[in-house]
């Protein structure tokens, strides 16, 4: 599965275009998912003074130890947060989506914990984390967003806890697949369509605590009961009814359409 | 790097079509052990009552060069 090249993924010019609020549109509309934003809020987000930088494959975006004082957001492409044991072992903690702010958590924790990398070639809007700050201290609806936001990444967190500690190889693959499914069509609506999954047999072994081995054999078997297809060696999504059932699939905790975005 | 094909018998049953790509024998070797470790603590009935779990680690030239086996006995 090479992830080298860049999925489809432009929809920031798209949203750009249709909002009218510029790059940061997609930020905006990422947050709208979870959260009530007046049209001053929107317009104070989409006003964030930002540089927009390109990151290819593999490059570091953030690493551990650094005091950071931009917010990246992500524009589009994929990225993921990691930790590395000393031992050079290597758990993928997190995987950020087109729309998604990458450190919200230096505004009040300024020192990097993880380091977070490019999965596919990524652009970028730095944002200076003070600017966010002031947001936040002007506007109790955009603090609330990023609260809300860093809420649903720590939801995440606990659900991929539970799958890594105790889902079998088989539903713990699924369950990572649904995931990513909802989430791409939370930011995609039905282009997605056949989503290729960006992530190596490596990576999933990273992610999901599993060996390369045991990856292949779990996808292998999720070909061949029509769960996914796995064309030229990458990975794409056939049917996310097969994969929910496997792994008992409840989107429960990645909080869409909280109604409480008040 | 060579390519080693990781067969499963007895327990959970498999073929192994892919193989992985892996620097050295004693990766394969550290591999099979860790995907055996894996395969026992999402099932571990497989090895109760029947032939235990072996895995076969076979080359690209099809030379078969170590199994891994874990048994219970009693």
């Amino acid at each position: 599965m090479p992830n080298g090249d860049a999925p489809s993924f432009e929809w920031a010019d798209e949203h750009a275009g249709r909002m009218g609020y510029g790059p940061l549109s997609i930020l905006i509309r990422k947050l709208l998912n979870h959260s009530l934003l007046s049209t001053s809020d929107q317009q104070a987000i989409a006003g964030l003074p930002h540089i927009v930088k390109r990151a290819e494959t593999g490059d570091s975006i953030l690493r551990e130890g650094d005091r950071a004082d931009i917010c990246p957001v992500l524009l589009s492409g994929f990225v993921y947060r990691q930790k590395v044991a000393s031992d050079g072992g290597r758990q993928i903690v997190a995987l950020k989506m087109p729309g998604d702010a990458l450190d919200f958590q230096s505004i009040f924790l300024p020192t990097a914990d993880h380091d977070v990398r490019a999965l596919t070639p990524a652009t970028l809007a730095l944002v200076p984390l003070k600017a966010i700050e002031q947001l936040t201290i002007a506007s109790a609806g955009i603090a609330r967003a990023v609260l809300v936001d860093i809420l649903i990444e720590s939801s995440i967190g606990r659900e991929w806890l539970l799958n890594i500690g105790r889902r079998n190889a088989l539903a713990r693959l699924a369950h990572l697949l649904c995931e990513l499914h909802d989430r791409v069509n939370e930011i995609a609506s039905a282009r997605s369509g056949n989503f290729r999954v960006p992530l190596t047999q490596e990576q999933l072994a990273d992610l999901l605590g599993l060996t390369p081995v045991h990856i292949n054999r779990m996808l292998r078997q999720l070909e061949q009961m029509g769960a996914i297809g796995r064309p030229s060696r990458s990975l794409t999504i056939l049917n996310f009814p097969k994969l929910a059932q496997i792994s008992s699939f409840s989107s429960t905790y990645l909080h869409r359409n909280n109604p409480s975005g008040v | 790097m060579p390519r080693y094909f990781f067969h499963t018998t007895n327990g959970s049953p498999h073929r192994d079509e892919d193989g992985m790509t892996l620097p050295d024998i004693d990766a394969a070797r550290r591999e099979a052990i860790r995907y055996g470790g894996s395969l026992l603590s999402d099932d571990p009935d497989m090895v109760i009552g029947g032939n235990g779990m072996r895995i076969d680690v076979v080359d690209d030239a099809g030379q078969h060069r170590f199994a891994f086996r874990v048994i219970v006995e009693g």
